[in-house]
């Protein structure tokens, strides 16, 4: 049974994984379409990659938009999950399902429904519009990890603290925070991640001058057939991976000293 | 009570929806007094724990330490030492960090907090501790660095809720030789919460054993243990005999008691209120009772058939049935010591038992509320109110 179930985890890595293989080695491919077999190895879909200002201004799009997306919605996180996790109080449960809807509601819903809301607030600004939806996309990935380690936070610790002469604010501060930093950044690292691979609500609210990358290499891939959008997926993904590994770092190895 | 109050509690009462947590509890503890709050589960010793530390509000009454009033104070501001059950050291800190938590918050310049920091990891006996993590202490290392915690701040009172539990038997002896020792030589008014009767026996300087939200009685280790006053308390102190006797005759220091053709005789206590033919309990505890050679007639003395023999170490616990009425049982313990002296008994065995008069205690079923109207109840002729025995 053992080694079947080894062979099954296997098999399913193997179907996750081996398309992004795919996309890198065509990446490096020297040839003019992206197809396999290849031609001859090179480099010169990511020098076009970076040649490409479509990409690079979706390159900057993306990276800003997902970094203050989560940074906005890091906090609002931890004071909902802080609420939830802590306070008793009436429709707690309703209120804890409402924050975490973004999640299972369709994103092209949520797109339309911020799209209509937009023109009806008059909210013409791409970049504005664009950053309150990926708070949105960002909020529920943040609250649910934040909230998995308070519940696992010993609440007698806040008590101990508090005997000890500690103020809700200094609890929060020297006991909770810490001890909760794990959850947040691995919140913040499934949040960064959402919101710049994000297709279905950006695509109701860029315009000409705010896209995304992924809207952006999907536009170009209506046109082209070129190695340069595997160049460019190659790298994100690069990227994404060395973010996830990284921080994951960071927070296990602080979790480890704690 | 012998000294001024030091800390009180007035009539404190707490709803937990109907369920009354504390019901009117008042208790006064006197400066550097050692006190045992001890009940089972729901009793209201944890409930009464947690609203002198201010981590619960009480619905009613008030709790005062020298003469100051409490009762709205926040926790944060009471200075008051709590160890917890499962010690609640910060996991992210060091041991020095944990102890000197207390003293960052009242913002002692970092000289004083590392001196005082050492001071109070050297007097519960772990002085090179200081840069390690809780996680890498055992269980009774991490309850000295909760109880250095508590302590470092120079709490007004300090507060122990079952803080031994966790730990195996020999060590929690250990600790509790520990922390009677530690608390004498700061000299702390401590109040510890336990379920162990034998701890708080070990521990105490005086009990306070609770009951569904109230008190039931408060005294020294010894009067708790040899003169409970309620069904309760005895019951819980392990008085395994307890008697439904009727009153036959009450003189100036002792009662005499009918028990199914058992004639026990009892010493009279300041809170008695007796009236003969009325029936009361009477407790005895089973070491309290002698096998000897039969036959046996008189007072405080019976024969019986032993129904059950259980081995458990140093002692010996017999069932005795010393009539056909199946109450008429009697729990008798023996130590190995005095079963050697007198010879072993077998199931079956006809045996005489006996025991002194002063064992026998005769209680009080209702709590102390009650009891106190019945001194609104007429007295006749026949009722006579104990004297205080000498």
């Amino acid at each position: 049974m053992r080694p079947a179930f080894a062979l099954l985890i296997a098999a399913l890595y193997i179907f996750i994984f081996a398309p992004l293989v795919v996309v890198v080695v065509i990446s490096l491919n020297g040839g003019t379409v992206a197809s396999l077999p290849i031609e001859s190895w090179s480099l010169r879909w990511y020098f076009k990659a970076f040649e490409t200002t479509a990409f690079i201004n979706g390159l900057w799009t993306s990276t800003w938009l997902a970094v203050a997306a989560t940074l906005i919605a890091a906090p609002l996180a931890l004071a909902a999950a802080i609420a939830i996790a802590r306070a008793d109080f009436l429709g707690r449960n309703e209120l804890e399902a409402f924050l975490m809807a973004p999640i299972l509601v369709p994103g092209i819903v949520i797109g339309i429904a911020l799209l209509l809301s937009a023109s009806l607030l008059q909210l013409h600004d791409a970049p504005v519009r664009l950053l309150v939806a990926h708070v949105l996309i960002a909020f529920p990935y943040c609250m649910r990890t934040i909230y998995a380690s308070l519940t696992r936070l010993d609440p007698v610790l806040v008590d101990g603290a508090m005997t000890l002469g500690a103020n809700r604010w200094r609890v929060f501060w020297h006991i909770t925070l810490p001890l909760v930093r794990p959850g947040l950044i691995a919140g913040m690292i499934f949040a960064f991640l959402q919101s710049f691979g994000d297709v279905p609500i950006s695509l109701f609210l860029t315009d000409a001058r705010n896209n995304t990358l992924p809207l952006t290499i999907m536009s170009y891939l209506e046109y082209n057939v070129d190695p340069t959008v595997a160049a460019m997926s190659s790298l994100v993904t690069l990227a994404s991976l060395l973010l996830a590994l990284g921080l994951e770092r960071l927070a296990g190895l602080r979790r480890a000293l704690g | 009570m012998t000294g001024m109050s030091y800390l009180t509690i007035d009539q404190a009462t707490k709803h937990y929806g109907a369920t009354r947590a504390l019901d009117e509890v008042c208790l006064d503890i006197e400066v550097g007094e050692f006190v045992t709050l001890l009940g089972p589960s729901g009793c209201g010793k944890s409930t009464t724990l947690r609203a002198i530390a201010g981590l619960l509000d009480i619905d009613r009454g008030s709790i005062a330490i020298d003469g100051r009033d409490f009762t709205k104070v926040p926790i944060h501001r009471r200075d008051i030492g709590v160890v917890f059950q499962n010690n609640a050291l910060f996991p992210h800190m060091t041991v020095a960090q944990n102890v000197a938590f207390g003293l960052r918050m009242r913002n002692v310049p970092l000289a004083d907090q590392a001196e005082r920091t050492a001071g109070a990891l050297a007097l519960v006996h772990l002085p090179d501790f200081g840069a390690r993590y809780p996680h890498q202490l055992s269980g009774g290392q991490q309850q000295r660095v909760a109880i250095a915690r508590a302590l470092v701040i120079n709490p007004r009172v300090l507060l122990l809720d079952e803080p031994f539990a966790a730990l195996d038997r020999k060590l929690r002896e250990e600790m509790q030789m520990e922390l009677r020792d530690l608390t004498r030589r700061v000299g702390i008014t401590s109040v510890f919460v336990t379920h162990d009767q034998e701890e708080a026996l070990t521990l105490s300087d005086r009990i306070v054993v609770m009951n569904a939200g109230h008190i039931e009685q408060v005294g020294t280790p010894d009067a708790i243990y040899s003169r409970p006053e309620t069904r309760f308390v005895a019951d819980f102190m392990g008085a395994r005999n307890i008697l439904e006797t009727t009153i036959v005759c009450i003189d100036a220091t002792n009662a005499t008691l009918a028990w199914h053709g058992t004639t026990l005789r009892a010493p009279l206590l300041a809170h008695h209120w007796l009236i003969v033919d009325r029936v009361v309990a009477a407790a005895l505890r089973p070491e309290s009772i002698r096998i000897v050679q039969l036959p046996m007639e008189g007072e405080n003395a019976t024969s019986g058939q032993v129904i059950s023999k259980i081995d458990q170490g140093a002692f010996v616990t017999l069932k005795v049935a010393t009539g056909p009425h199946p109450d008429e049982t009697l729990i008798v313990r023996q130590t190995k010591v005095d079963q050697a002296r007198n010879g072993p008994c077998a199931i079956g065995d006809t045996i005489g038992l006996s025991w002194e008069a002063a064992d026998v205690v005769i209680l009080r079923d209702a709590p102390r509320s009650t009891a106190r109207t019945q001194v609104t109840i007429p007295l006749t002729s026949q009722s006579i109110r104990a004297a205080r025995t000498p």
